[in-house]
């Protein structure tokens, strides 16, 4: 039997980290590469995109001793 | 319709709570495995709040299984036999990757940041065109997985890699590419200690780490 697993519930998540993993990643069973709606492939051509802005937007959010 | 949030192999350690549509989830046994189902009236819309929703419940999932296979959003079947029959074929697979997952869960790298330089063979492989296209797909291909840029992190990381997906992006732009780490679940501190330590390595790129996520990217490849 498991533990419960309390780190989980305090995960530092984005909702492009979140978009990637739900939609480029996990099991799938059914065979369908896409869902089958055109959406998906524009969230997932605006996640790189999204991810790229944010690094310029919030570079120093991680950042506290001098600049790399 | 059957909605699939995740395959286990073990009962749950507690209540498994609501669906993204507040059903009730339930663990329906799939030979040595299980899959924590719930009944939706259609599949779901990949919009913003219904992921946000499917995260939340996957990740409140992880807290009830030591080992956890998430499923990809909008995995629907029309009933249980259908389920049965696309997982049958596949359980020693997903056992497999159970059992690689138990205990652990995933950390999100992404690596922004110039390029690395690739080097060309000094000498071209011997045999005909046909030889030296597949050299060049293996060439491709493996630099599709692999990011020498990040190597001195991944050297200090890795007593802690149960196992490591690497994706690398090829779309012009800053972020050159993802490593997928599995970690165990009491080492995530260790491993964001070792990472802050070591950051600074690789030659001014950056690295941004999210998590502890469920191993979504530890799920078997997709069935042919």
């Amino acid at each position: 039997m498991s533990e419960p697993l309390e780190l989980i519930e305090r995960t530092d998540a984005s909702l492009l980290d979140t978009v990637d993993h739900l939609l480029n990643k996990g099991l799938v069973l059914t065979g369908e590469v896409v869902i089958g709606l055109a959406g998906i492939d524009l969230i997932y051509l605006r996640l790189t995109a999204l991810l790229c802005a944010a690094d310029r937007v919030l570079p120093k959010a991680s950042e506290e001793g001098p600049e790399e | 319709m059957i909605y699939l949030y995740a395959l286990v192999d073990e009962e749950p350690s507690g209540p498994l709570g609501a669906g993204i549509v507040d059903e009730p989830l339930q663990v329906l046994p799939q030979g040595k495995l299980a899959a924590v189902t719930g009944e939706t009236p259609k599949r779901p819309r990949p919009d913003r709040e219904t992921l946000e929703r499917q995260d939340a419940v996957v990740r409140r999932l992880a807290g009830l299984f030591a080992a956890i296979l998430p499923a990809r959003f909008g995995e629907t079947f029309a009933d249980e036999a259908a389920l049965a029959h696309r997982l049958a074929p596949r359980e020693r697979q997903v056992s497999e990757a159970l059992s690689l997952v138990r205990g652990c869960v995933q950390m999100t790298l992404r690596v922004f940041g110039d390029p690395e330089l690739i080097s060309e063979p000094e000498a071209a492989p011997a045999g005909g065109p046909g030889t030296r296209y597949l050299a060049a797909r293996r060439r491709e291909i493996e630099r599709s997985h692999s990011l020498p840029e990040i190597e001195p992190l991944r050297e200090a990381l890795r007593p802690l890699l149960r196992a490591e997906r690497i994706e690398r992006h090829e779309a012009a732009g800053p972020l050159l590419g993802t490593a997928y780490h599995l970690v165990l679940r009491e080492e995530t501190g260790a491993y964001l200690a070792t990472l802050e330590a070591v950051k600074g390595r690789i030659g001014g790129r950056r690295v941004a780490a999210t998590g502890p996520w469920p191993p979504y990217a530890f799920a078997p490849e997709a069935a042919p």
